[in-house]
């Protein structure tokens, strides 16, 4: 056990061999990010196109992309204005019910006995069929958007108070202990422990809130709308327009992916340690 | 009463937990001080309630029986808590702070600025190897440099008495014998009044000035060794005679200790 002399503990730390552990990142560089999305729906497209040329399918049956795509570019202006409409629906909503969860969450994680008191009653909500609920939402608010932001309030505010109440218990007890004996209030643990550690979970709440709030937009506007994706999906199923409705759904789609990945991209603004620390596990 | 010069002492003091189904009597009749200034280590064979004792110490749960005096004065959890420094095996760093920010948290309980903190903080970074590392996030660095930055933020914190749990525990046996020396050496400077818990023989003799070795549940003080080897120590220390004959007094009373478990 021979050690380096060393007599001024303020020089630099004698051991070189430990300085950094964090190996160069192996992060895939945008190449390899975009491509692999891109090329599968591509093939994807493609068998598609293909199968539906060889086949002969009626269009009225099964669209080929191309088509679809034709269709999305020749309608861009009512797509566009009808994109707006449930745009608008699903942010609101996923606002309002979003923040609803988590301060819910709070209100639970801070009383055993509240928690106790109304946890069946938020998993009973979550098997209310929002088909049977929304026209009735339509009676008590109108043709307004009312009863579209409440539908997708209802629908993303479930995950959200799980997934916070988890992330608030998650917290390391071990590291409540070590904030006590260094003079933290209990106040003060929740905001500077508690509520960090439970972000990773909230985010994944977010998310799938996120993902469920467009489906939420469109079956509040099939209760009663005179606008928006979904009602425009009604109107052109009613006409056997497969075509057009494919468009819509693809522009739906695109909306719903676009903000699922502005989620992400939050999240990771927000809590830019935590991909970190999962990044450090994994090598 | 104890001597004004003590600063942490212990007389009869015990801790039972009571669970459905029974209860574990961790600690019984357990006997301790700590003067200041003083490096005191206390070993033993696992399970022999060594991390109980400093949950009490450090005011984190109450002593079934027994008194403690901190500063002379009696005190009970309620009154220790927050008053004594504490290091507990795992760094628990925290992954959304950087480093800097993680050393500063005793000072920013206690009240002070962030900049008077980071301040305070950021002078003993180069003393604790930690210089260049400040904005760094704790999943960056080696084991050794988080348990340097643990370290750093319980010092931090202003304690009169530091609790240390296995501090190096699970660092290789090459950076434990670097930290090892660095510690020696930032208390011989600064002389800490410094509790350590180890179950490493020749880590609590290298660094000590008593040792206590804790019998097997219900945990109590088997033997207290003076360490009256000279100071400043150096590795070297290790395999001369005087050493190496406290060594095999140690494990001879771990031995009977064991032994009596078996």
């Amino acid at each position: 056990m021979s050690m380096p002399a060393r007599t001024d503990p303020r020089a630099p730390w004698p051991l070189g061999d430990e300085e950094q552990t964090a190996p160069g990142r192996r992060r895939a560089g945008p190449a390899g990010r975009v491509l692999p999305p891109v090329v599968f729906s591509l093939l994807v497209l493609g068998a598609w196109q293909t199968y539906t040329e060889l086949a002969d399918i009626s269009p009225l049956l099964l669209p080929s992309p191309w088509a679809v795509a034709r269709s999305v570019v020749a309608n861009a202006s009512l797509f566009a204005d009808n994109a707006i409409v449930t745009l608008q629906e699903i942010l609101l909503g996923f606002a309002l019910g979003s923040a609803t969860g988590m301060a819910l969450a709070l209100l639970l994680t801070s009383s055993l006995l509240a928690e106790r008191a109304v946890y069946p009653w938020l998993v009973a909500s979550q098997m209310v069929p929002i088909v049977a609920v929304a026209p009735i939402l339509v009676v008590w608010f109108g043709f307004t958007i009312v009863p579209k932001v409440v539908v997708v309030a209802l629908v993303c505010f479930f995950p959200l108070v799980v997934n916070t109440i988890d992330g608030l218990k998650s917290v390391d007890p071990e590291m409540v202990r070590l904030m006590r004996t260094l003079g933290m209030t209990r106040p003060r643990i929740m905001r500077s422990v508690r509520v960090p550690s439970a972000l990773p979970y909230v985010f994944s709440g977010l998310r799938v809130a996120m993902a469920l709030s467009v489906i939420g937009a469109v079956f509040g506007e099939w209760v009663g709308a005179s606008e928006g994706l979904g009602y425009l999906m009604l109107a052109l199923n009613n006409q056997l327009a497969t075509v057009d409705l494919f468009a819509a759904v693809a522009v739906l789609s695109l909306l719903g992916i676009a903000l699922f990945f502005l989620v992400g991209l939050v999240e990771r603004l927000v809590i830019p340690w935590h991909h970190e620390t999962r990044r450090g596990l994994q090598q | 009463m104890p001597d004004p010069l003590v600063r942490l002492q212990a007389r009869g003091l015990a801790k039972r937990f009571e669970f459905r189904g029974g209860s574990i009597q961790a600690l019984d009749g357990l006997d301790l001080e700590v003067v200041d200034g003083e490096l005191v280590s206390v070993i033993g064979p696992s399970g022999c309630g060594k991390s109980t004792l400093f949950t009490l110490l450090a005011g984190l749960e109450e002593a079934s029986a027994g008194t403690l005096w901190l500063d002379g004065e009696r005190c009970d959890a309620s009154r220790l808590l927050g008053r004594v420094g504490y290091m507990p095996q795992r760094d628990l760093l925290m992954p959304w702070r950087t480093i800097l920010d993680n050393t500063t948290l005793g000072p920013e309980a206690a009240g002070v600025g962030r900049a008077e903190a980071r301040r305070r903080a950021l002078e003993l970074f180069p003393a604790f190897g930690l210089a260049g590392f400040e904005r760094r996030r704790p999943s960056e660095l080696s084991g050794g440099m988080r348990q340097r930055a643990a370290l750093l933020r319980t010092f931090l914190a202003g304690r009169e008495v530091v609790l240390l749990d296995e501090p190096f525990g699970a660092l290789d046996s090459l950076t434990r014998a670097g930290m090892q020396q660095w510690l020696v050496q930032m208390w011989e400077e600064h002389r800490k009044t410094i509790l350590l818990v180890t179950h490493d023989v020749d880590e609590a003799l290298f660094l000590s000035d008593r040792v206590y070795v804790l019998s097997p549940r219900p945990g109590r003080v088997e033997l207290a060794l003076e360490v009256d080897l000279p100071r400043p120590r150096s590795y070297g220390l290790t395999t001369a005679e005087p050493f190496v004959e406290r060594k095999r007094l140690l494990l001879e009373h771990l031995g009977m200790a064991l032994g009596e478990a078996s």
